[in-house]
């Protein structure tokens, strides 16, 4: 059966199947982006906890990092998937393992010998050749691999309760370009799942994992990937060509929209909305920069990076008949590799395990005198064996540390982040399955704030206060995730809506982000403000909210919780749209001002805030777009 | 001297010493030997042959038997000259190992004998509370932003056809309706004063009908509770198994706890004081 016939047939049978009303989806809050011991570097780096008690923590139990301390959710997930790296999947547990043949080999038994933290750095950089490809070794037992991923299945089937708790069959298809360039997307599957996943040992490309991904659903397997940390990918995630330099065309554009529908915003590693250098009017936009390549001191290129101007990127190519490669919806997860997300900045646990665990290694709290010289020594031991390793596996070494006394560490510039947010008719697989393939999700910086987004022509600004909102807008208008078709000589209506985190500060402001292309082919952006807290109104010539005065005491982390907003909402027009310019518009819902995690870190500790570091955090709520198609 | 020899000779006590310690020598020399001594008996073969029949399906042939017991003569020669040298002793895994293996020993040391029915019967009346169904209620809500508008919504919905509540009020972006929600459930959706207001069994009944407003994590509600689920409480034959699972688990606890408790004890632990620097 060809995909063509098989998309056909599912079309055809799709109104068959029972439809709930869509004004009664619900926000489900997941996790789609997650590391056991089951991961190579996870494990290396001290996890212990498997699939099994990645689940116990989704639904609210406490498990143990590998440093000692218990994690435990301040409220249970509805959803999660587990996406464990499929090259060397389940490999290094098996190195540990002395029964095993693979644990004789020399860098196996270099993995089990290392005692202190550099040893285990050491001994994880002696592996990394391996897992970057296919080499003739006896160090990969594709029999370990295979034993692993039915366990991995295994384990979400015992855990998926319908109704109750949806644990989804997933992993990581960890690609690249040369070397570091990160093209690392999380692969889900709607029910079930081939017996082996597709990884890079058998291809890097990921245009080769979206043809095997078209395969698997013709086989009655659905499955979709979601790219992540678009921000360390040195330009790559969002080019202009495709992987081996060729022109993107309609098949390419094609071919990636059937398989990604959606893409990681923000995570542990950086958000990737929005670089401050592409919008240089957007005041919001230097939020959680992660400047470097993963895994390195390189930097990565900033243009191709990032999520605003792949819209924009991706309407040009339509505009030249190109179809548009880049019309995903969002969503955010955290790539914890403990088992356990840490998306609270109150309760931050960062997410590699023994060697990011406290404030003095995250660079958060002043080190001693004793200390600072280990560090220096560290950092001269970097450079040697820096210049002394092949090029292409060079990690590089870091710039000059803005803040002496503090530890330097690519994971100063991570963060507590980041939740996915879905409108789902029902608790279960295929419900939020469908809810991704729609697009009708949304992401977080870690708090579980809830928006909504309607477009359409004759939405009604009176419908904000009418109790039969939803219903009004699914009728009339379309939600997050959909395209809008144009009207001729019209301006498309918008009704936005977001609540509060109970638990997390409230809301200061909703925003509306445009992007459009004009005539000649130039791509456009602009931010509007359309809802303030204290029910103050947007000034006309900046399309901004007034300061609302909310404040943070960085010495003891109290914000201020009585000017902010516990909901905020607003019927929108759009002033400027053109005939015939296509467009993105997206919401963006801001929090009044915290603490970032770095500044709880110190304030616990009774330290000095690391002054290089960001010392408070506006959380935000991002919707997937709607499009304007003309 | 001649003669000082002969009387030695002829002296019973001499020969007694002597005799002794020749019995010592060859004693010494053969526990030596003993020591040193591999068996290879029956059982043993069979054991190393059963260990090759798991891992390859079939019986080994003669050549590759004597390479099984010429393997385990191998391991065993090494494992006697660790010892020998005293290699066993700081090894993290072997301490690690053994520790376990008296962990096993605690956890087998008093299997719990199940108790007669009026035995499980007095512990279920003792834990019972732990097994019983908590508290439900099945609830609607009308959401205001403020609690003037919410008052007045309070008139109007009264005076009005009890299946048309949902058209009043401001839309809430939760459900607007939930069935059968426990106080840890509604206090993690609501807010845990909302939630507390709405268990204490007074405000919001099923006789009161709409009362309100309830102030929550997002403002003002008119609450209706449909139902009340007051707490279920277990009953001991429909839960018999599980409490009998949860005793045997309970007993093995307290069990190991107490072992390890009386090995504790017969330690001294001394802590060494650390000098002021």
């Amino acid at each position: 059966m060809t995909i063509r016939t098989w998309l056909t047939a599912a079309l055809l049978f799709a109104p068959l199947a029972a439809q709930a009303a869509p004004e009664d989806r619900k926000a489900l809050f997941g996790e789609t982006h997650l590391h056991t011991n089951l991961s190579f570097d996870a494990f290396i780096f001290g996890n212990r906890n498997g699939p099994d008690a990645a689940y116990e923590f989704a639904k609210g139990k406490a498990i143990t990092h590998p440093s000692g301390f218990e994690m435990k959710m301040r409220v249970p997930l509805d959803f999660q998937a587990v996406t464990d790296h499929a090259m060397y999947l389940g490999m290094v547990p098996a190195m540990f393992d002395e029964t095993t043949k693979v644990s004789q080999h020399p860098v196996a038994s270099g993995l089990r010998n290392a005692k202190s933290a550099s040893e285990r750095r050491g001994a994880f950089g002696a592996m990394m050749p391996y897992i970057g490809q296919q080499v003739e070794d006896d160090l990969l037992d594709m029999d370990i691999v295979r034993s692993t991923w039915e366990d991995i299945k295994q384990s979400a089937n015992r855990h998926n309760d319908p109704g109750k708790f949806t644990a989804m069959i997933g992993y990581e298809y960890t690609s690249s370009q040369n070397t570091f360039e990160n093209l690392h997307r999380n692969v889900l599957f709607r029910g079930d799942a081939p017996a082996e996943p597709f990884s890079r040992l058998i291809s890097k490309n990921p245009e080769n994992l979206w043809r095997w991904m078209d395969s698997v659903r013709a086989r009655g397997m659905d499955s979709i990937a979601i790219p992540h940390n678009s921000n360390g990918s040195d330009g790559y995630m969002f080019d202009d060509v495709t992987y081996d330099g060729a022109p993107i065309d309609k098949a390419y554009s094609e071919l990636r929209m059937r398989n990604e529908p959606l893409v990681e915003i923000s995570q542990v590693k950086g958000t990737s909305e929005v670089h401050p250098m592409q919008s240089p009017n957007d005041e919001f936009a230097a939020f959680e920069i992660m400047p470097y390549q993963i895994a390195t001191w390189a930097p990565s290129r900033v243009q191709g990076s990032y999520i605003r101007d792949a819209y924009k990127r991706g309407l040009q190519m339509q505009a030249r008949g190109k179809g548009n490669p880049y019309k995903f919806g969002l969503i955010s997860a955290s790539d914890t590799h403990v088992s356990a997300g840490a998306f609270d900045e109150y309760d931050y646990w960062s997410k590699i395990g023994l060697v990011d665990a406290n404030g003095r290694l995250r660079g958060t709290v002043r080190l001693s005198w004793t200390q600072r010289l280990g560090a220096q020594i560290f950092r001269i031991r970097n450079w040697w064996i820096q210049a002394n390793t092949i090029e292409g596996a060079r990690t590089g070494n870091p710039p000059k540390n803005p803040a002496p006394g503090f530890l330097q560490m690519q994971w100063s510039s991570w963060g507590a982040s980041g939740l996915a947010g879905v409108w789902a008719d029902e608790n279960t697989r295929g419900s939020i399955f469908d809810a991704m393939r729609r697009k009708e999700t949304f992401g977080t910086s870690g708090p579980r704030m809830r928006v909504r987004m309607f477009a359409g022509y004759g939405l009604q600004a009176k419908w904000l206060d009418d109790a039969q909102l939803v219903k009004k807008a699914y009728q009339r208008g379309v939600p997050m995730g959909a395209d809008l078709k144009a009207r001729e000589g019209k301006s498309p209506d918008f009704l936005v809506w977001a609540t509060r985190d109970p638990g997390s500060a409230p809301l200061q402001r909703l925003q509306i982000v445009k992007g459009w292309v004009d005539g000649e082919g130039k791509a456009h952006e602009k931010i509007y403000d359309v809802a303030c807290a204290g029910g103050a109104s947007v000034e006309a010539s900046t399309n901004r909210c007034p300061d609302n005065n909310a404040v943070v005491d960085t010495k003891t982390c109290a914000y201020s919780a009585d000017t902010g907003a516990d909901e905020l909402k607003a019927h929108w027009q759009d002033p400027q749209s053109t005939a015939g310019e296509n467009a993105f518009y997206y919401v963006r819902g801001i929090e009044n001002p915290t603490c970032r995690w770095s500044t709880w870190d110190a304030v616990r500790a009774d330290s000095l805030p690391n002054p290089s570091l960001a010392k408070t955090i506006q959380e935000r709520v991002w919707s997937s777009p709607i499009w304007l198609e003309h | 001297m001649k003669q000082k020899l002969g009387s030695l000779l002829r002296d019973r006590l001499v020969w007694f010493v002597a005799l002794g310690l020749g019995l010592f020598a060859i004693d010494y020399a053969s526990e030596r030997r003993l020591e040193n001594r591999i068996l290879i008996d029956l059982p043993l073969v069979e054991k190393l042959v059963a260990q090759w029949e798991g891992q390859t399906k079939r019986r080994p042939n003669a050549q590759e038997l004597d390479a099984l017991v010429e393997g385990y003569i191998r391991e065993e020669i090494l494992v006697r000259e660790a010892r020998r040298l005293g290699l066993d002793d700081e090894d993290v895994i072997i301490r690690r190992r053994l520790a376990q293996k008296v962990e096993f020993f605690l956890d087998e040391n008093n299997p719990p004998e199940l108790p007669d029915k009026a035995g499980l019967q007095k512990w279920f009346e003792q834990n019972r509370a732990a097994y019983d169904t908590p508290v439900k209620l099945t609830w609607r809500h009308i959401y205001a932003s403020d609690e003037a508008e919410a008052r007045a919504l309070l008139t109007r919905v009264q005076g009005m056809e009890a299946k048309n509540w949902r058209s009043l009020g401001q839309p809430f972006m939760l459900n607007r309706a939930y069935t059968s929600q426990d106080q840890l459930e509604m206090s993690q959706i609501m807010g845990a004063d909302f939630a507390a207001t709405m268990f204490d069994g007074k405000t919001a009944t099923p006789a009161n009908g709409w009362v309100g407003p309830v102030r929550s994590a997002y403002g003002w509600h008119l609450v209706a509770v449909d139902t009340r689920y007051e707490i279920r409480a277990a009953r001991f034959e429909a839960i018999a198994e599980k409490l009998a699972r949860d005793w045997a688990n309970e007993q093995a606890r307290v069990a190991k706890l107490e072992a390890w408790r009386e090995l504790r004890a017969g330690y001294e632990i001394e802590l060494v004081p650390v000098e002021a620097p």
